[in-house]
């Protein structure tokens, strides 16, 4: 074993392949300094997933943001399911709100190939149901002013009670525009909702953290596999472990 | 938004930048086929901690081997911790095996800068203590042989409840002791599985929460001191990979 060979050959950081033409602008949280930049990966099968996040704190606001690319694609079928600007917004002693921003060939739901389609859903676990109301009134009015179809959808038996509907829009094609106008969106109502509720402390963010980490995560492998896609659960659980823990 | 480009362009997978002339070669378990191989990445401030992991299952014996090459570094300091071999193996409805192969330039426990050393660490937690010492015996043995040091150590779980684990020490790199290890310990785990009856259904979620949510928190501050900067959600992402997925 050579050992000068060890210390300088050994494993070096990956680069990431995201074209940056592609993302989108931080939403206006005043302060917001970079806190570590993620790549997440697997590839099985004819599938890879990769996703590439990158995590901002903001002293001033006291918040944490985390957004994702991600690109989760048959090389063969051409299948894919892709995350343009998903994020997430919390500050200590107050609920975490996550925004999804997928682009598809494929039905979320069914599995189906279809026309390349735009999917935006925001959940708001853990708050209160009437905050959670009016806070999705407001996506309501964004989402109708950019001309886009959207509804709140009850969540399934299998998710905690804590969870709540999903606001969810929708758009023929890609619609980057909507992504974009629910994500200034999450902030806005997010800094109301800081600004007018007092913290809760301590907060318990974990039966959030286990049920994304743990549960989701099975069920997306299932998903995806579904679709055509190979995705190990520890793919997405480690996704998930980006995006919910460090709080 | 050009549709040809975002199709063509946006995001393709990224490369390990993992030199395989150090690698070791797999425990020899019978139909061991890929099942996955990830990179979990982190930068922040002067540290990159890059985690390159294989799962591998084998339908013959029902056992997933995971294996992790990972280096966490401050590249202005040069301090290092790197794994080189860690694995995992674990039959369904038997408790997991993990040995952490650690080649470092820095003390794991004060983080005071120091000699090139090599650790390998044996942990079996959710084994009853009587036969965890019976298995550890072992790699005592295996250690005797190649002549290096090594102790049962008390430790305090991420959970908080108490046990041991086995650690192996060595001066500079000594990767022919992990090989040696790595070896045994699917000896080891072969024999437990034979001798042992299944536990059906086995709760593997204690451990995984203990790991992914406690583990991540406690290595996150002690990288800390030793001036690598390793958030959270990183060593939280390279667990996930390594206990989920039974």
């Amino acid at each position: 074993m050579n050992e000068k060979d060890f210390l300088e050959k050994y494993l070096w950081p990956s680069t990431d392949k995201l074209d940056r033409s592609f993302t989108h602008p931080l939403p206006k949280i005043p302060g917001l300094k970079k806190a570590g930049d993620f790549i997440v990966q697997c590839e099985h099968e004819d599938t890879f997933s990769t996703n590439i996040v990158t995590k901002y704190h903001s002293e001033t606001a006291g918040v944490i943001l985390k957004e994702v690319y991600k690109n989760t694609q048959n090389k063969v079928t051409g299948v894919f399911v892709r995350l343009v600007g998903t994020m997430s917004v919390v500050k200590p002693g107050y609920p975490c709100i996550s925004l999804d921003g997928a682009i598809s060939n494929v039905v979320l739901a069914t599995g189906e190939r279809a026309p390349i389609k735009t999917t935006v859903a925001i959940h708001f676990p853990q708050v209160d149901p009437e905050q959670r109301k009016k806070v999705f009134q407001s996506f309501g009015e964004r989402a109708k002013k950019s001309g886009v179809s959207y509804q709140e959808r009850a969540t399934d038996t299998m998710m905690p009670a804590f969870w709540g509907p999903v606001f969810v829009a929708q758009a023929e094609g890609i619609d980057f525009n909507i992504i974009r106008e629910l994500r200034d969106g999450v902030w806005s109502a997010y800094k109301r909702l800081i600004e007018e509720t007092p913290a809760k402390v301590p907060f318990d963010y974990r039966p959030f953290q286990e049920h994304m980490v743990f549960d989701t995560s099975k069920r997306e492998h299932l998903t995806f596999k579904r679709m055509g896609l190979s995705v190990p659960v520890e793919s997405q659980a480690a996704f998930f472990s980006v995006l919910v823990s460090g709080i | 938004m050009n549709e040809k480009a975002f199709l063509e362009k946006y995001l393709w997978p990224s490369g390990d930048k993992l030199d395989r002339s150090f690698t070791h070669p797999l425990p020899k378990i019978p139909g061991l086929k890929k099942a996955g191989d990830f990179i979990v990445q982190c930068e922040h401030e002067d540290t990159f901690s890059t985690n390159i992991m294989t799962k591998y299952e084998s339908a013959s014996t029902g056992v997933i081997f995971k294996e992790v090459y990972k280096n966490t570094q401050n590249k202005v300091t040069g301090t290092f911790v790197r794994l080189v071999g860690t694995m995992s193996l674990v039959k369904n409805e038997y408790p997991r095996l993990s040995l952490d192969a650690a080649v470092a330039n820095v003390n794991l426990f004060t983080g005071e800068r120091e000699d090139l050393k090599t650790t390998v660490a044996i942990h079996l937690p959710e084994v009853d203590s009587a036969q965890r010492k019976k298995l550890f015996q072992e790699f005592s043995a295996q250690a005797k042989a190649d002549g290096v040091s090594y102790q049962e150590k008390e430790v305090e779980y991420a959970s908080g409840t108490k046990g041991s684990i086995w650690v192996g020490e060595s001066k500079g790199i000594n990767l022919g002791m992990i090989h040696n290890l790595r070896q045994r310990a699917w000896t080891v785990y072969k024999s437990f599985m034979e001798e042992t009856k299944a536990k059906i259904p086995f709760d593997y979620r204690p451990a995984q929460e203990n790991t992914v949510f406690g583990s991540s928190q406690r290595e996150h501050l002690s990288f800390k001191r030793m001036g690598l900067s390793v958030p959270v959600e990183s060593q939280a992402a390279f667990f996930s990979v390594l206990v989920t997925g039974i």
